[in-house]
């Protein structure tokens, strides 16, 4: 009772924030169709965070802007059709996996023999580049005990590509004239976080936001396997956290729900109205999520990037993205 | 029961929801969210 009593108060500056940032984002967003209000929820965030700086008092409300981002995210699940995901479902599902186990054993080969990198490191800018960014990265922290040092370089290296990605991808989309699902899919398989891939998916159209939020469901959903996989590779060398309870405790549990509303809307429950409705009010939880997203991203952490990792990631963000590009174009 | 007596009781599952909630998965916290807001367009509860 107490702890409920007391956390909301602790919450509260911060969620006023979001709230408040959205709004003007999204009422921004209507006059500058250009950007549109995602866009520019970040945009509000990333000025905020480097001109002024975010108050200790409105951390703990910040932080909860993944919690929105994933319930915007489980509601995507209503507007899906299983006809839809079985036209091109398998596809995508098997670009995906090619992403996350030819990300991890390029980058880790490369990581290896080019830049002579050590276990630990490799491990963790190969699971935030191919699976979900710097929840990967802790997730992958935790199954190997990294070095705190490994696990901030992998952060700003990541929280950097988040950065470029979001800038350059919605212009890339523009040159390359691809089609809504075409250019969602190829954001869903060449980026590293989900806040980031939604973000330049719902900035080029709705069609593109869907599915690069989908395809990215599909990688993050990986976690749970590569952390295992990590962890029984350090067991070789001592550490022993490689109970198979382990791929459970890391899937990311808020694809249970996406998929419990993919069912329920399937099951014909939703009318066209409440779809339109919980499509709405999807749009406000991500406009919220955007704007801590931008609060996240300060140039300090980014600066904590060393030039190897930032020349390793690079190359296998160009990689992945290059060959990504190909296969949608040829299988979409 | 008296009325003390059910307020109790009300207050007890209050608190146990409190402290269910705050001890599931962020994960989880997002597809409990999600499915009400769901939930509540089915019954058709405005949102």
């Amino acid at each position: 009772m107490a702890l409920g009593r007391t956390r909301w108060p602790t919450l509260l500056p911060g969620l006023v924030v979001l709230v408040v940032f959205g709004v003007v984002a999204r009422l921004a967003g209507s006059a500058i169709p250009a950007l549109g209000p995602l866009v520019l929820a970040i945009g509000l965030g990333v000025v905020t965070v480097n001109v002024f700086g975010t108050p200790a008092q409105v951390k703990p409300g910040l932080d909860r802007h993944g919690l929105l981002l994933e319930t915007g995210i489980v509601l995507l699940g209503a507007s899906l059709t299983f006809d839809e995901l079985a036209r091109t479902g398998a596809v995508v599902a098997a670009l995906a996996i090619a992403v996350v186990l030819g990300g991890v054993l390029l980058l880790e080969r490369v990581a290896a023999t080019v830049f002579g990198m050590n276990r630990g490191p490799r491990a963790l800018l190969a699971s935030g580049a191919s699976v979900c960014g710097v929840s990967a990265v802790l997730a992958v922290a935790g199954a190997i005990d990294a070095d705190e040092a490994d696990i901030t370089y992998a952060i700003g290296t990541i929280l950097l590509f988040d950065a470029v990605t979001l800038l350059a991808f919605p212009v890339a989309g523009d040159l390359l004239a691809l089609g809504g699902k075409q250019f969602g899919v190829w954001a869903g398989l060449s980026l590293f976080s989900t806040g980031p891939t939604a973000a330049v998916g719902f900035a080029v159209s709705e069609t593109a936001g869907r599915w690069a939020t989908i395809t990215k469901l599909v990688r993050n959903s990986f976690i749970g396997v590569l952390a295992l996989a990590y962890a029984l590779r350090t067991a070789t060398s001592g550490d022993s956290r490689t109970s198979p309870a382990e791929v459970w405790y890391r899937f990311p549990k808020f694809l249970v729900g996406f998929l419990a509303v993919v069912v329920v809307a399937n099951l014909g429950w939703l009318t066209p109205a409440a779809i339109a409705s919980i499509g709405t009010t999807a749009d406000w939880l991500f406009t919220f999520a955007f704007v801590g997203l931008g609060l996240e991203m300060e140039l300090s952490r980014i600066r904590d990037a060393g030039l190897r990792p930032i020349a390793l990631v690079g190359l296998h963000l160009v990689t992945v993205s290059l060959l990504a590009l190909m296969a949608v174009q040829v299988l979409l | 029961m008296t009325n003390a007596g059910v307020a109790g009781n009300s207050v007890s599952l209050v608190s146990r929801l409190r402290r269910g909630w705050t001890a599931l998965d962020s994960g989880w916290k997002s597809a409990l969210l999600g499915l009400l807001i769901v939930g509540l367009h089915i019954t058709g509860v405005p949102t």
